[in-house]
């Protein structure tokens, strides 16, 4: 099976004229279809800052990044804006959600978006907040939700555009250990019964265990990549 | 002793005891104004039962020059006059009057500019990561400005009602009771102004001044919306 991502030579220093930071630095990297792979490292090795290069969120200073053989390198900020919306699914550490919007009208929100029939977008949040256990919350603004539930709620509406892959940083940050626990379960849920592909950063060794692929960032450079 | 011209163009006059001295708000109006009996005016000017001058009120300022015009033309031996040709320094001071009122309109609008501009630019700053999320899940730029623009409209569309229902009480209970001004009394009569005013709210002001205040509103959202379409997702979403 072909790679999603790939990304050649990606680099992204911050104050290249003063301090440079080389946030991320030379590296490269192959996402197949299908992986559960956690992006692992110190605080500052580079983890943000490469989600948010192969998601299409920032521009490298070095390098590219192919997304199914498309180089977004060079796309303007309006068509990567698009080309995010139609590819790419993201989860947050915090802030994920429309406050003012109940958790379906959030899912259905990126269906609008994409100018999905209202019909099939009720149904479409009705079943993705079901398939995460939030079935008796339809209606429940965010801040009526759980800092786990509103995480959920986040996977939902990451699913909701039918992305090829979906970015989560650090999405278990500010979860105690039962909803870790239970978000992980989904993801890796969808992951084995969807195929969906998966990359996370996360500090968080119980996490780490459950990824089937695991890359280590330290100072900006891939130190280790393994499969289990 | 008053005198005259008589209507045969002799001159006459007529003594007559002060029955009372009379006082209105307007000085200069006092200090030339004689009233008589009318009968004992015909008997010394000759006219019996004529008049010189019929002054006409009417109760829509808007419609003098219509019925002037009319009144010329239904009775074309008599000279029609409006009251701003005869007080042409009236016309001038009440036109002044409009102007300043544009001007202070023009005034207050554009400090709604800076209130608007102040509230969104604050909403907008502060809901920077939002935002940034927006934007990051797929919210392309048109969608965003609108946004922005629309919460401003509507922002302004609460005010308006707001607003209509405060100036309607406010100078509703003004033009029954009037603002006194007798403190100025003296300027204000010298000039023929009465010192108690009683405002009224023109209806035909109504919509002028709600489409102005609707496109201030617009206006003053188009900078902070431009302002949040600078943010950067990346950078907006991690702003704590
Ligand atoms: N906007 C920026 N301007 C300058 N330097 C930055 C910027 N963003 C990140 N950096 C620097 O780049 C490096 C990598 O940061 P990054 O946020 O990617 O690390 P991280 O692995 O996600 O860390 P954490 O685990 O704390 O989230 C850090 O040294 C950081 O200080
Ligand atoms: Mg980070």
């Amino acid at each position: 099976m072909g790679n999603i991502i790939e990304s050649h030579h990606l680099s992204k220093t911050y104050n290249p004229d003063t301090i440079p930071v080389h946030a991320v630095n030379n590296v490269d990297l192959a996402v197949e279809e299908g992986e559960f792979t956690a992006l692992v490292g110190p605080s500052g090795s580079g983890k943000t800052t490469l989600l948010n290069l192969i998601g299409g969120l920032d521009y490298p200073t070095g390098g590219e990044v192919k997304i199914e053989g498309v180089d977004i390198t060079n796309m303007s900020e309006n068509k990567l804006i698009d080309f995010r919306l139609k590819n790419i699914g993201f989860v947050f550490q915090a802030y994920n959600l429309i406050p003012v919007l109940t958790a379906s009208e959030n899912v259905e929100f990126v269906m609008l978006l994409q100018k999905t029939s209202k019909n099939e977008r009720e149904k479409r949040a009705v079943e993705l907040l079901t398939e995460v256990g939030l079935k008796d919350k339809l209606n429940k603004r965010p801040s009526e939700l759980s800092g786990g539930q509103q995480q959920r709620v986040a996977v939902a509406r990451a699913l909701a555009s039918k992305p090829r892959f979906i970015l989560a940083d650090e999405p278990t940050a500010n979860l105690d250990s039962v909803s870790t626990e239970n978000l992980l379960e989904i993801m890796a849920k969808l992951n084995k019964e969807d195929n969906m592909t998966f990359i996370f950063s996360t500090h968080d060794q119980r996490v780490i265990d459950k990824a089937r692929r695991v890359v280590t960032l330290v100072d900006g450079k891939i130190v280790s990549d393994t499969k289990k | 002793m008053l005198t005259f011209q008589s209507k045969t163009g002799d001159l006459t006059a007529g003594s007559f005891r002060i029955a009372g001295i009379f006082r209105s708000r307007n000085s200069s109006f006092d200090q030339v104004t004689v009233f008589t009996r009318f009968d004992d005016l015909a008997a010394i000017l000759g006219t019996t039962g004529g008049m010189h001058e019929i002054a006409v009120v009417l109760k829509e300022g808007q419609k003098t020059n219509a019925v002037a015009a009319g009144l010329k033309k239904q009775y074309p031996s008599l000279l029609v006059q409006t009251w701003t040709e005869l007080s042409p320094q009236m016309a001038l001071l009440s036109g002044i009057m409009d102007q300043m009122m544009y001007i202070i309109i023009g005034i207050i609008l554009l400090a709604l500019m800076f209130g608007i501009i102040n509230t969104m630019l604050m909403a907008v700053l502060e809901r920077q990561r939002e935002f940034g999320m927006l934007m990051a899940i797929g919210m392309n730029k048109p969608r965003v400005f609108a946004m922005i623009v629309l919460e401003s409209v509507m922002l302004t569309c609460a005010g308006i009602p707001a607003g209509i229902l405060f100036t309607s009480l406010t100078v509703g209970s003004l033009a029954k009771h009037g603002i006194d001004l007798s403190s100025f009394s003296k300027a204000l009569s010298q000039y023929g102004f009465s010192n108690i005013i009683y405002p009224v709210l023109k209806q035909s002001m109504f919509m002028p001044v709600i489409l102005m205040t609707a496109l201030t509103a617009i206006l003053s959202a188009i900078y902070p919306a431009i302002k949040a379409l600078r943010f950067k997702p990346a950078e907006a979403i991690h702003k704590i």
